[in-house]
């Protein structure tokens, strides 16, 4: 199943408690695309974010990146695996067992949430464990391959600059300390902050804490990096140098997912723009598509209040 | 006199307070870890069960009986002062526990996520970035409990201490041996007694504060 989709959600269902957050969200990112997420505040979409590296465990759905699961295995969405299940079968022996009455049941058995694990018998359970066994992805590694960078820029404040980019490299062994220093220096140089590598991040302005933030993301050499509002929690002349920074990152063709309420950087970034409304993607499109010429009521609504 | 006492008073609860400090980083962890197997919920009701017990009987109790129950194990023996070692460690280990956990609790939870994102364990992250920045948040309340431990271990001289098979007093004890054989003393021996705890207690305060200033300079 390899394919050029790196990072993909299907079916995220999210509940904090009664409240609904997500509600059924799918979406496929491809290598070197750059999407950005708009909508409301409580829109869903820093959840939707979230669960793409399991900083958040959505209720219902899945999660892979490069055609490996980093969920457990959401039944639901497999019907193979909802007509190993005894609710299936059961429901199945009183029909005719044509095609039309299977869809039928899988709906049912879907909408209605029937499938309880402990009640589904031994032939379901070693098809979830054999599909988990196959797909599955340890969730450290991927988020490896995963930077993130967050709202509040969340540095480590016990260790200086330059502790904060080596720090994973070297404690996954993935890179000596030598090599980890070399290249963190070289990544500070970049963002044109080498004479901080020694400083504690409570000494820096928020823009510089969010550039060390994503250079300590570059460190690990992601394949993908996820921005949750990298602007803001920044004063407003420390914007520019962020995003001045992550459009660099931009044209050098790294995959990135943007939440954010930066209109013009989402316009001239993004190739292309999920507009997020009630828990699910109510339109996605170009950036022409979604600025330019909103379809819906909804999305033309939140354009004329941001804009 | 008063200086040999002294050090076996300084001794018992550096001793107590080196082991109740790792009990207590043990038990504050287990107690946040997130439950989500078997083993740690048991383990988490055992450090619930181990903190109520503890810091629900009195220490003096508890070093009675730690001390009789060793007396019962190993008839005789010529050093005994790991038995208040142990008695006061187990016994400051269930605060510095609750101690620890608060400070764990009041660590920013976006330093957590920060780990998790780059790909670190829970449990390394625990112990390179969370753990350090809750020492640092609980310095002032782990020094009070280290100046209690150190008065409380005056406790021992209800017990007979004895090192190299000779019977040694603590710095109370030595106090109240010196009044009994010289009664007319006895008010002098305790005050003495009483000014040199003091003279201890506020050492510790001055490094508690040279260690709180070196902390914050760390950060700038």
């Amino acid at each position: 199943m390899k394919d050029d989709r790196l990072l993909k959600v299907k079916g995220l269902y999210k509940y904090f408690g009664k409240i609904q957050v997500l509600k059924g969200v799918s979406c496929d990112i491809r290598k070197g695309e750059r999407i950005v997420i708009i909508g409301a505040s409580g829109s869903g979409k820093s959840t939707m974010l979230r669960c793409m590296n399991l900083l958040e465990n959505p209720t219902y759905g899945e999660a892979w990146l490069d055609g490996s699961l980093l969920t457990p295995v959401d039944p639901y969405l497999h019907f193979d695996i909802i007509r190993t299940s005894r609710t299936y079968k059961k429901m199945m022996a009183g029909t005719d067992g044509s095609e039309k009455a299977d869809a039928e049941i899988i709906a049912k058995i879907k909408t209605e949430d029937l499938l309880h694990e402990k009640n589904e018998g031994l032939e379901y359970l070693k098809a979830m464990r054999a599909f988990r066994k196959e797909h599955g992805m340890d969730i450290n590694i991927a988020r490896q391959r995963t930077g993130m960078v967050f709202q509040h820029f969340n540095l480590f404040n016990n260790l200086t600059v330059l502790q904060n980019l080596t720090l994973a490299p070297v404690e996954l062994k993935l890179k000596t300390q030598e090599e980890a220093d070399k290249k963190a220096m070289s990544l500070l140089e970049r963002i044109g902050l080498p004479d901080k590598a020694n400083a504690y991040p409570s000494t820096l302005s928020g823009g510089q804490k969010q550039r060390i933030a994503i250079a300590r993301a570059l460190a690990m050499d992601p394949e993908v990096i996820l921005f949750d509002e990298p602007t803001s929690a920044l004063d407003p002349e420390m914007v520019g140098e962020v995003l001045d920074l992550m459009k660099q990152l931009a044209e050098e063709g790294m995959t990135m997912v943007i939440v954010t309420h930066e209109m013009g950087f989402a316009r001239e970034v993004a190739n292309r723009v999920l507009f997020m409304d009630g828990g699910v993607i109510a339109e996605e499109g170009t950036p022409d598509e979604i600025f330019n010429h909103p379809k819906s009521e909804r999305l033309r609504n939140f354009l004329a209040k941001v804009l | 006199m008063f200086i040999e006492s002294l050090g076996y008073s300084l001794l018992i609860a550096l001793g107590a307070v080196i082991l109740g400090f790792i009990i207590g980083v043990i038990l504050a962890v287990i107690r946040i870890c997130p439950k989500n197997n078997p083993i740690i919920k048991i383990l988490d009701k055992f450090a619930e069960l181990y903190i109520t017990v503890i810091r629900g009987t009195p220490t003096l109790v508890q070093l009675l009986i730690m001390y009789n129950s060793i007396l019962v194990v190993f008839k005789s023996y010529k050093t005994n002062l790991i038995v208040p070692i142990i008695a006061f460690g187990i016994n400051s280990g269930a605060y510095m526990a609750e101690i620890i956990r608060s400070g764990i609790n009041s660590v920013d939870a976006g330093q957590m996520e920060a780990g998790r994102s780059v790909g670190l364990s829970w449990i390394t992250t625990m112990r390179k970035i969370i753990i350090p920045q809750a020492i640092k948040i609980v310095v002032p309340t782990i020094f009070n409990e280290i100046i209690i431990l150190v008065k409380e271990t005056s406790v021992v001289s209800y017990i007979v201490l004895k090192v190299s098979a000779k019977q040694k007093w603590d710095l109370l004890g030595m106090a109240q041996k010196q009044g009994l054989a010289t009664p007319a003393c006895y008010l002098t021996f305790l005050f003495s007694a009483a000014l040199i705890y003091l003279a201890v207690v506020m050492l510790l305060t001055f490094v508690q504060h040279l260690i709180e200033r070196r902390l914050k300079k760390n950060e700038r």
